[in-house]
């Protein structure tokens, strides 16, 4: 039997002929990433077992993301440590404020994170990194042990092969796709999911850019898959060539690997789709408190904050105006994405609507460093998760929809279905 | 590390969560890892009493999606510290990380173990081996044990016992015994 294209990428990483699943291995990074909320606890957690350097400085990548304008003085200092921690390692690729943006965007956007690339990461959103054909496990708190010794041991999970068709109507996003399979797999309806693999195939790929992919691999990550993978093809080949970007190593699946299960989504019957506050349940749009007014909107962050997820947001808001009540904030993913917004106009729509653009990063999904929620607020916005205080206010409700739901909610004052914005705007 | 444990067996149902099942949620968010702070508090959500009534030797059984949730390594790391060992149907991929981080003893993927005992039973278990016995009722079974390389983890307690082993075997001969 053949290999899936997770564990080809693991194979390779180990040295291996080839692995199973359920096999131990422990495999060999081209990349370790480890952002802001754990540089300093990594070195004092090392520190404290006598262990003064890591495996190798020149594979280890340290993002400032989180908490990019050091809200609080608590905030500035730890960021002080890291630029320290920075300095006594030998980590000179460290993006630091200012710097690359997003770390689960900006590597793919400037060809740090490359096809065939292997990875392990101190986030569990470097999932990301699927919708360009690398390979990104999380560690947590684990990445210690490879920061020390430069691997980490590692089970081979099962793949689950998804085959798309279809196309995805008018201002239904993968965001969309992604909630939908999420509470699918939740629920029971296509077995075990834990710590499984997911590869993405069928002819639907060919309408389905790097961007929409990046926001599958993000949506699904929380609920406990380990990876969603797109084997570089066209798409992928279109984002490297317009960023002026080596094509990298194309890892595919054999044509006889051998899956956990597999199953078919046709995409022209997603909907837009809501994640009720708290994360447990998601429902069609339509069904959602739809004239529910929103205090915060907020677009951005890991899983949306693209260019192409900006410029359906702008082709919503050209011409209108935030809601009076309601605020609008935006976090693109990246200084590159800043760049070419305001190149290509974008940033004036933005602002000429009312809404307000921070820095590239994580946004108030990072615990609500900033733009946070106040006691009783309704929010709308592409955060990754949406559990009770994770922006702030515990009794705030959190709703999560796609980037062009959260931009028409923005307009219009109250959660919003975005098709009808297209049709007006298709109409004149 | 001696891998035989005897004591009783302490059976929890499914699904039991890290948070505020194994270990109340504000310890974990407090990032608290003093096995003595967090002791007193193992299962008292779900349990009042436990740390109390249990000793080492024992063994926790688990259900299915056992140590469910963020993979929060609080209720583990409390558990090893006690010298009580975990057998469960099955729990999430990270959990079985955060147990072999934390150098805990346990089995899982052990379908049928919740039947093989009551709440009290005697119970006698070798970890490494996966032969589990019930001496109050006499049967015996034998799952699969953990993987060699994760029982070394555990052996060296946990991945921290690991660095601090490898880092101090990579000093120079006279470094050896004094490291800071």
């Amino acid at each position: 039997m053949g290999l899936t294209a997770i564990e080809k990428h693991l194979a390779r990483a180990s040295g291996m002929a080839s692995v199973a699943p359920g096999d131990i291995v422990h495999p060999d990074p081209d990349l370790v990433i480890v952002h802001d909320g754990y540089i300093a606890a990594a070195h004092r957690e090392l520190g404290g077992l006598g262990i003064d350097r890591v495996f190798d400085p020149d594979r280890v990548v340290f993002v400032t993301d989180h908490d990019v304008i050091h809200a609080t003085p608590l905030a500035a200092e730890r960021a002080r440590q890291n630029r320290l921690v920075a300095e006594n390692w030998g980590i000179s690729r460290f993006y630091d404020v200012g710097q690359g943006g997003q770390g689960h965007v900006f590597p793919m956007e400037e060809g740090l994170v490359r096809p065939g690339m292997f990875l392990l990461c101190y986030d569990m959103h470097c999932t990301n990194f699927g919708a360009v054909g690398a390979l990104a496990l999380r560690t947590g708190s684990e990445i210690i042990t490879v920061l020390a010794q430069g691997t980490i041991w590692v089970q081979v999970p099962h793949t689950i092969k998804i085959e798309l068709t279809g196309k995805l109507a008018p201002r239904v996003m993968a965001r969309d796709l992604g909630f939908r399979l999420a509470a699918d797999f939740v629920s029971g309806r296509y077995g075990p999911y834990d710590y499984r693999a997911i590869e993405v195939h069928g002819p639907a790929l060919r309408h389905l850019p790097v961007a929409e992919r990046i926001a599958l691999c993000n949506t699904l990550t929380e609920i406990g898959l380990c990876a969603t993978y797109f084997a570089p093809d066209e798409q992928t080949a279109k984002w490297h060539r317009d960023r002026g970007l080596a094509p990298g190593d194309a890892i595919a699946a054999d044509p006889d690997a051998g899956y956990e299960s597999e199953l078919t989504i046709d995409l022209s019957a997603i909907e837009p789709q809501a994640v009720l506050p708290g994360g447990e349940q998601t429902i069609p749009l339509r069904s959602a408190e739809l004239g529910r007014a929103v205090d915060h909107a907020y677009l951005g962050s890991c899983g949306s904050g693209t260019f192409d997820d900006l410029v359906v947001a702008a082709d919503i808001l050209r011409g209108r105006t935030v809601a009076a009540g309601t605020r609008f904030l935006v976090t693109p993913g990246s200084n590159a994405t800043i760049a070419r917004m305001e190149r290509e106009g974008l940033g004036n729509v933005f602002r000429a609507a009312g809404a307000i653009l921070l820095p590239a990063g994580c946004g108030p999904c990072a615990g609500g460093t900033m733009g946070p929620l106040g006691s009783g607020e309704t929010s709308i916005c592409t955060a990754a998760v949406n559990n009770f205080g994770r922006m702030g206010a515990k009794d705030a409700d959190i709703f999560l929809a796609s980037p062009a739901t959260v931009a028409a909610s923005a307009v219009a004052g109250v959660i919003s279905d975005p098709r009808p914005f297209f049709a007006e705007r298709s109409a004149t | 590390m001696n891998w035989v444990f005897r004591g009783r067996a302490h059976k929890f149902g499914d699904g039991v969560p890290l948070d505020n099942g194994f270990i109340p949620f504000r310890l974990a968010i407090g990032r608290v890892t003093d096995p003595q702070k967090l002791i007193p508090h193992l299962f008292e959500d779900v349990r009042s009493g436990f740390a109390d009534a249990a000793t080492a030797g024992d063994v926790i059984i688990g259900g299915t999606d056992f140590a469910s949730g963020k993979p929060h390594a609080q209720g583990f790391i409390a558990l090893q510290a006690m010298g009580i060992g975990m057998i469960c149907e099955s729990m999430p991929y990270n959990s079985l990380r955060a147990g072999v981080s934390s150098g805990l003893a346990f089995l899982t993927g052990c379908m049928g173990v919740s039947d093989m005992f009551e709440d009290g039973d005697g119970i006698e278990v070798d970890f490494s081996m996966g032969r589990v016995e019930n001496l109050s009722s006499g049967e015996s079974r034998s799952f699969p044990p953990l993987d060699s390389s994760l029982r070394e983890i555990i052996d060296a307690g946990g991945s921290k016992g690991v660095l601090r082993r490898w880092w101090s075997e990579k000093q120079p001969v006279t470094m050896s015994g004094d490291m800071p």
